[in-house]
């Protein structure tokens, strides 16, 4: 097991650097490196990630997950897990710590440098996530339930998600 | 389940809108490829963020089509050829197999044969009919689950707007049950399961499932499941072939391996028992806590996210082992292991099917799982849920339209602020109410939208004399059944085009939309040319129907509707809650995904949690109230006694989904077959099929629900007990007597689901799908004379017999005939003077096996 961590300082209240975090299909939009996100669940998201020519598709659970402070998953295929916290360093400002631990690594992984090539699109992609956050002039809204143990837990009882038809079905 | 589920049981762009069982279908015509020409033609329909393996489809799907590859053509002349009278004499495979509708037919008043008629005429007979009837309820529309989003939407549009509510369905005959349970429960009427919580669950119980016959799709999910370490607990009276061990055809090692062993512990369970099983394994589960507090029952969930428990745990204790083992028919021993199978598995799925909800105590079964499920937190988290898995393309999306008889008032509000009319609040008649009614003569008009409703229906002679007492009867269908040769006064065929058909309307090529059983929602576009120039879509059949018959009275756009789907999505956008935006989003690869409330932490019951309930039952009762003895004959006539313990708890006000004043109703009408007194070992109950066999005769003796399991009966269940906690079972406790005519409930699981396939080799709906498990041991009888079958398959010892083994037909010779329960092969066989067992060898292996007479063949 190897685990990759790397931390970012952004110019903002913790508040909005979750909030901005956990709108995960924005991701794409600031991360090259991300190519599509899908939330399904409150708790799955499936990623699609590549370098250059590369593609890797995986989904994630998220296991925890506690507003401005923490988001922890692991990848459904087994293979690694990961963690983002979020500190308050000032009223206005926050650290935001992304940690990787890869637990099975593929063959191509191994072949390759690949924690010198994780770590490096870390950095560059926290450094993208501190500067979108720290453009953005309008505050994004997030979802503030909790997630404990896979668990979710919405805030309010009835989240826009639930509106569907809930009649019997034979 | 799930898109690549849906896509993956389908054949190329034949079954676009799949469901696990997508491959089964009721109407044979859903099976359409069309020429063998054409099969180079054929395309997945709709592509999927998911890989799906070419030619990944069931069984019943493949033999359809082989079946469905002809070129032959119904015309005017073959009407001309066969009397209705010769045409109902013939088999159903005969009537399956002429081919394609191409022209609308009529039978008039008196007359023994169909004549062409033009459509604007046929159509002109219904709307006439139609209005000049009485009372809008003097008319009823039927849906079979094949039915497209956008038709189902139109049909019920049109009834709507006609002023009924009868909207009868196929879902009234399959997973009502589910439904009921789930939504008084969970606050969903839905499953809560994707394939990947299949694929992460560490334990999966398969009740009453046969999922090698009829969900093929979902054996690559629990193979897939089984890689990543989970175990698999199959309950079921019959082992099937395809459960035990499946070898994967898409996989080299499938192919030429041993295959995965699908199900790691088998349950032999008596049929109907599974209630008192999830009730022993629940006590288990709470002694188990007792002994180490804290260490079982996920204590936080069951605080903040469920009501009841203290009830339930009360209830719970209470449970005689003694019942458990009578009513399920296994060892305690039995269900310790499955309770240590429990304990080691933080993520558990319970995945059921036709085998559960068929049962006249269906809705306490499923409510008694969900008490299962509850206990240890296996809802609402990746890996976990409850998953009734079902059959038809769009059998739940056809609910989600609005196909129901007693829809919600939120639905009928945004139905009249959408269309500015306002639509009738009455309930309408489910299935069996509308045979009812029918037979009755209450009902002038009856339409079929797709389907073959009197094999469909629980009682098909009852239904065949009702349906010859309406006016007019007309099925929308793509091929010959034995629905029309059941003809009212008048009757009319309207040929429509099969799904596999490229659909071009004025507004350009059309597509349809579907709903499968992980809730995602779907497109589904034909490719074939169609089988006759003067088909029409069944959007736009029920378009002009409408318009003649609602047209200056409700302001619907039916000319566009009929043009242009997309305008009926914009509609359906507006009316159904979650499908916003509906057009752009289904078009996206992988369709929507409409959430599940309690994915979302949400449980939309009627006090805001999910609910433990009570389900209280009884033993099977003997005549003069006397348990039967669980190895009782099946036929022994046996009491029907609905148990009724309704008391709401205080605090939880009764919150009725049904009619004003309606009470649960207990429909003795056919309905009480079956011998709960019964052994069930031996008999199979569930909509499997058998494996490779030809169609089997249904087990007449099952407890399962007949008219019993229609929605009322769960629904008003489930509705004085929305709220309370107190439940109650309705046991059927119900015997055949000898020579009583009896048709297995699981018939109409086939009929309904499997049964297209089953159609399209026997002509009758009532083919392999919906042969409830009857597995390729043959254990078939004869639904029809018991008595006289008895006769026949009666044997000495010493008779030289033929059987069929999975390993195909053998020969051999009686070696004993078993009068009395018997040890074999580690089994109890139950055997009595009425259902003996015999016990036979082969000639070619000296190998021994012990079969029911049904199941043999003189030699």
């Amino acid at each position: 097991m190897t685990t990759v961590e790397e931390t970012v300082r952004v110019a903002v209240p913790v508040r909005t650097a979750y909030d901005q975090w956990t709108r995960f299909g924005m991701f794409p939009r600031f991360m090259p490196s991300v190519k599509r996100v899908e939330q399904t669940r409150p708790s799955i998201t499936r990623w699609t990630v590549g370098v250059g020519p590369l593609r890797h598709e995986f989904t994630t659970e998220i296991v925890e997950q506690q507003p401005d402070t923490r988001v922890e998953w692991r990848s459904l295929d087994g293979r690694h897990r990961g963690e983002v916290t979020f500190h308050e360093v000032a009223p206005d400002r926050a650290a935001v710590t992304a940690q990787l631990r890869v637990l099975r690594p593929g063959a191509a992984f191994l072949a390759s440098d690949v924690f010198g090539l994780v770590r490096r699109v870390m950095r560059v992609e926290l450094a993208h996530f501190k500067e979108f956050v720290e453009d953005r002039d309008r505050e994004v809204e997030g979802w503030r339930g909790t997630i404990r143990d896979g668990r979710v837990c919405p805030v309010d009882s009835t989240p826009p998600w639930s509106s569907v038809p809930r009649w019997p079905v034979g | 389940m799930g898109s690549r589920c849906a896509r993956g049981g389908a054949r190329p762009g034949v079954l676009p809108g799949g469901d696990l069982r997508a491959a089964h279908r009721a109407d044979p015509a859903e099976h359409e490829p069309g020429r063998r020409d054409r099969l180079s033609r054929l395309r997945w329909a709709d592509p999927s963020p998911g890989r799906r393996h070419l030619n990944e489809y069931c069984e019943n799907g493949a033999k359809h089509i082989n079946d469905e590859a002809t070129s032959r053509r119904i015309t005017a002349d073959f009407f001309r050829e066969h009397s209705i009278p010769e045409l109902a004499e013939r088999s159903d495979l005969w009537l399956n197999q002429q081919g394609r509708l191409t022209e609308p037919m009529v039978k008039r008043p008196g007359s023994q044969h169909y004549e062409p008629i033009e459509w604007d005429d046929a159509l002109d007979l219904i709307a006439d009919e139609l209005k000049s009837a009485d009372s809008p309820d003097e008319a009823v529309f039927y849906t079979s689950g094949r039915v497209s989003n956008e038709a189902a939407f139109v049909l019920q549009l049109l009834a709507r707007a006609h002023g009924t509510n009868n909207l009868p369905d196929c879902s009234n005959m399959c997973h009502e049950s589910s439904g009921f349970a789930l939504h008084e429960t969970l606050g969903t009427g839905k499953g809560t399961v994707s394939l990947e919580d299949l694929h992460q669950a560490d334990l999966i119980f398969l009740v009453g499932q046969n999922p090698g016959s009829n969900h093929p799709r979902q054996l690559a999910a629990l193979e897939q499941a089984k890689r990543n370490g989970a175990r698999i607990v199959a309950v079921n009276p019959l082992p099937e072939a395809g459960l035990l061990r499946f070898r994967n055809p898409q996989k080299a090692r499938g192919v030429i391996g041993r295959g995965v062993r699908i199900a790691d512990r088998f349950l032999q369970i008596r049929s109907g028992g599974d209630l008192a099983l999830f009730q022993g394994l629940n006590r288990l589960l709470l002694e188990a806590e007792d002994a180490r507090p804290g260490g079982v029952l996920d204590h936080d969930f069951i605080r903040s996210h469920t009501s009841g428990f203290e009830e339930f745990s009360r209830h719970a204790r209470s449970v005689a082992w003694e019942d458990v083992l009578r009513a399920t028919g296994l060892t305690r021993a039995e269900i310790e292991l499955v309770r240590n199978d429990v304990l080691r598995s933080k993520r558990v799925v319970v995945c059921w099917a036709m085998g559960i909800t068929q049962h006249k105590h269906g809705v306490p079964t499923i409510r008694e799982i969900v008490n299962f499920l509850l206990l240890r937190g296996n809802l609402g988290r990746v890996g976990t849920g409850a998953c009734p898995v079902r059959g038809h393309s769009n059998v739940q999306g056809d609910r989600t339209m609005g196909i129901w008889e007693q829809m919600p008032d939120s639905f009928l509000d945004a139905l009249r602020e959408e269309f500015g009319f306002e639509p009738p609040r009455e309930h309408g008649l489910d299935s069996v109410d509308s045979i009812r009614a029918m037979h009755e003569g209450r009902i002038r008009v009856f339409l079929g939208v797709a389907g073959n409703f009197v094999m469909a229906a629980p009682d098909t002679d009852f239904t065949m004399a009702a349906m010859r007492r309406c006016r007019l009867t007309a099925h929308v269908s793509t091929k010959l059944n034995r629905s029309h040769t059941v003809c009212g006064e008048t009757a009319l065929i309207l040929p429509t085009l099969g799904r596999t058909e490229v659909d071009v309307q004025s507004g350009g090529e059309q597509f349809v939309t579907v709903e499968n059983s992980m809730s995602e929602v779907h497109t589904s576009r034909g490719r074939l040319e169609p089988a006759s120039r003067r088909l029409l879509s069944e959007v736009a059949i029920l378009c002009r129907l409408a318009r003649r018959t609602v047209g200056g009275r409700v302001d619907v756009p039916w000319e566009r509707f009929e043009a242009d789907y997309g305008s009926i999505r914009d509609r359906i956008a507006h009316v159904v809650p979650g499908f916003q935006d509906f057009n752009r989003r289904v078009a996206r690869p992988g369709g929507i995904l409409l959430p599940n409330p309690v994915n979302e932490g949400v449980f939309v019951t009627s006090v805001g949690r999910a609910l433990f309930t009570r389900n209280a039952w009884e033993m099977p009762a003997g005549p003069g109230g006397s348990p039967a003895a669980p190895d009782a004959s099946g036929a022994r006539p046996v009491e029907h006694r609905p148990v009724h313990q309704r008391r709401p708890l205080p605090g939880h006000p009764r919150e009725p989904h049904g009619r004003p004043g309606q009470s649960p109703r207990h429909r003795r009408t056919r309905a009480g077959r079956g011998a709960a007194g019964r052994p069930g070992r031996g008999v199979g109950r569930q909509g499997g099929a058998p494996r490779g066999g030809l169609p089997r005769r249904p087990v007449p003796d099952e407890p399962r629900l007949r008219g019993g399991v229609l929605p009322r009966d769960p629904g008003a269940g489930a509705a004085e007990q929305c709220g309370g906690h107190q439940q109650s079972a309705h046991v059927e406790v119900a015997g055949r007597p000898p020579g009583t005519r009896t048709r297995g409930s699981g018939r109409r699981d086939g009929a309904e689901r499997g049964g297209g396939a089953g159609a399209g080799l026997t002509g009758r709906t009532d083919g392999p799908g919906c042969r409830g498990g009857l597995s390729g041991r043959g254990v078939s009888r004869s639904d029809e004379r018991i008595g006289a079958k008895a006769m026949a398959n009666d044997f000495s010892v010493g008779d030289h017999v033929r059987w069929n083994s999975e390993a195909g037909h053998v020969e051999g010779v009686v070696i004993e005939k078993h009068t009395r329960d018997v040890e074999f092969k580690g089994r109890i066989r139950r055997c009595s003077e009425d259902d003996p067992q015999y016990e036979i060898r082969s000639d070619r292996t000296d190998h021994t096996a012990m079969h029911r007479g049904g199941a043999l063949t003189k030699a």
